[in-house]
């Protein structure tokens, strides 16, 4: 997966979802990286996930069928872009 | 077989098996087992467990997701007489080392790829690994050869379990749960509520979290089927409604916070008529919300449970019609499970109606004690403010000390002060909740060490390898001192209203 984000893929969502998990669970108070580990340093916590997901359904027109809300899909912003990357390409 | 005669835990999926031994006992989101194949699977790993060396008075750390195969585990350590500490699946590491070093398992059930995690702070300790995915385990380490004779279930006042709670000096406490004091409270439940063999119980609660044990155990008891909702969905709103809707669950327990949630992503409209019992504990449920629940579900009965951990449930109050006037929040109710609970006023006499005090609670939910301290004796002291109302009721009031509630999960902050203050650019802190409700953040107030800049994503990386994830620092503000009492006492009202201010 990582590896296609190196390529390129992927790459038009890492930043507003950087940008709006900064605004909107740390308060716009420090700045989330690709790699920034977000479920073990409890950046998003169980409750995080509604929002999240709503926004990326509104910025990206892309749903997220329940089989993919795993831990692992939503590590970091690198992991959460290749997911999406997935999905898009299914459609 | 009917309840009220049970000694041990072990005995109770053998009442569900012998009610109901083709149905559906467990069932997670894509597989299921029925009580034949949930008792066979827990033979399996009985053997597999004494094949590792387990030992009736041992102990069986599980760190693995909620699924069919913990459950089975769990049964499977109580099989044998062994007690089993089920551990937070979102632990950092090193948290699940402290944990593992305090209680001393004689195995540890988890899955292949997490035991690796783990290797370097373990010296040997026999693994039950389980397969991911996939259905298969494996043993690892000290592989000995069953010994007959020393298979029996504890009983009575024998260790069933232990949780870990958040400690005040900063470490986590092992709470020590007898066969008695659970079936005290699964036995009182199951009266209460009266579940069929045809009911289908929400499991919402992680196995470390004391809601679980209505969910399971209570389900087990009556033959019934328990739908386990996996950690990552356990707030996830719209998911949630749907797996109420879809499964037809009858039976749910949750945290207040949750069905807030729910109600936000669309439970009540319309209401799934298939639920007729809805439970609630670990934080107050708001009146406002209450109310609204109450008017959707005009023929469900809606019950908030109480009691900490120490104690599992001691108290319960049936919400019933919830009249125009009634008082916010609402009461905690009256005793239960056998026990007996009354508020002490400062000079140790019991107050009477309309006073307020310390609730202590006596009986047969009460703990064992704490693992490795001092066995308990005598009443255990809540530490909760409680106001005595007329007939045996109380209402809560307010906590003594600094423990907090996050959506229902109990934080002592100085535990969380102490994780702070191992980060060499941490001078003082004083940790506190901002906010409300669903909205409520875990915050801090840092003084730095001189020369030392504080960074909120640092400090959470710190935390994450000493705390549960929902004991890490949510928000971080600097102060030059921390505001104190006349007397010199960190003044905790004080540091959120300087946090609060910042906004």
């Amino acid at each position: 997966m990582n590896g296609q984000i190196a390529a390129g893929l992927g790459r038009d969502l890492i930043a507003p979802l950087c940008e709006h998990i900064s605004a909107s669970h740390l308060d716009g108070r420090a700045a989330v990286a690709a790699d920034t580990p977000l479920l073990e340093w409890g950046v998003l916590d169980s409750l995080a996930f509604g929002d999240l997901l709503a926004f990326i359904e509104q910025r990206f027109q892309i749903s997220v069928p329940l089989e993919e809300i795993l831990p692992a899909n939503f590590r970091s912003v690198e992991e959460i872009a290749s997911l999406l990357e997935r999905l898009r390409s299914r459609r | 077989m009917s309840s009220g005669a049970l000694a041990s835990l072990a005995d109770v999926l053998g009442c569900g098996l012998a009610l109901n031994p083709t149905g559906i006992a467990v069932r997670e989101p894509t597989r299921a087992v029925t009580y034949t194949e949930l008792d066979a699977l827990s033979g399996e790993l009985e053997s597999g467990l004494l094949e590792l060396g387990v030992r009736r008075g041992d102990r069986v750390a599980v760190w693995m997701p909620k699924s069919i195969a913990a459950v089975a585990v769990l049964q499977a350590a109580l099989r044998i007489g062994a007690a089993y500490i089920p551990i937070d699946p979102s632990s950092p590491p090193g948290r699940v080392l402290q944990l593992l070093r305090d209680c001393a398992p004689a195995a540890l059930a988890t899955r292949m790829g997490w035991s690796t995690r783990l290797d370097a702070g373990l010296d040997a300790l026999p693994t039950l690994a389980f397969e991911e995915p996939g259905e298969g385990w494996q043993l690892r380490g000290a592989v000995t050869p069953r010994v007959a004779g020393e298979v029996a279930p504890e009983r009575d006042d024998g260790l069933a379990y232990i949780l870990y709670t958040s400690g005040s000096t900063g470490a986590p406490k092992g709470v020590c749960i007898s066969h008695r004091n659970a079936l005290a409270f699964v036995e009182w439940a199951h009266g209460e509520l009266a579940p069929r063999a045809n009911d289908r119980f929400a499991s919402h609660a992680p196995f470390h979290f004391d809601l679980s044990v209505l969910d399971l155990y209570v389900a087990l008891l009556a033959g019934a089927c328990v739908h386990l909702i996996p950690e990552g969905a356990a707030f996830l709103a719209p998911a949630l409604v749907a797996f109420v809707r879809e499964r037809e669950i009858t039976v749910w327990y949750s945290v207040p916070s949750a069905l807030m949630l729910m109600e936000s992503a669309g439970l009540l409209d319309p209401s799934p008529r298939s639920l007729r019992t809805i439970l609630f504990a670990g934080e107050q449920y708001p009146t406002g919300g209450l109310r609204r629940l109450r008017a959707a579900f005009p023929d469900a009965r809606l019950v908030n449970l109480y009691g900490p951990t120490e104690t599992n449930v001691c108290t319960f109050f049936d919400v019933g019609e919830l009249a125009g006037d009634a008082p916010s929040p609402l009461p905690i109710g009256s005793a239960c499970c056998g026990d007996r609970v009354w508020a002490e006023a400062d000079d140790g006499r019991e107050v009477g109606v309309g006073e307020r005090g310390e609730l202590l609670v006596e009986g047969p939910t009460v703990m064992l004690g704490y693992w490795g301290r001092e066995p308990h004796r005598g009443p255990y002291r809540t530490g909760d403010f409680v106001e005595r109302l007329e007939g045996g009721q109380y209402r809560y009031v307010g906590r003594r000390d600094s423990m907090v509630k996050l959506r229902g999960h109990r934080v002592e902050l100085g535990e969380v002060e102490a994780a702070l203050l191992a980060h060499p650019a941490v001078r003082e802190t004083a940790a506190t909740v901002v906010g409300e409700g669903n909205a409520a953040r875990l915050a801090a107030l840092v003084v730095p060490e001189p020369g030392h800049a504080i960074e909120l994503m640092e400090l959470k990386r710190h935390c994450s390898e000493r705390l549960p994830r929902h004991m890490i620092v949510q928000r971080v503000e600097v102060a030059a001192a921390l505001p104190r009492t006349v007397n010199g006492k960190l003044d905790r009202a004080g540091a959120a209203a300087q946090i609060a201010a910042r906004r």
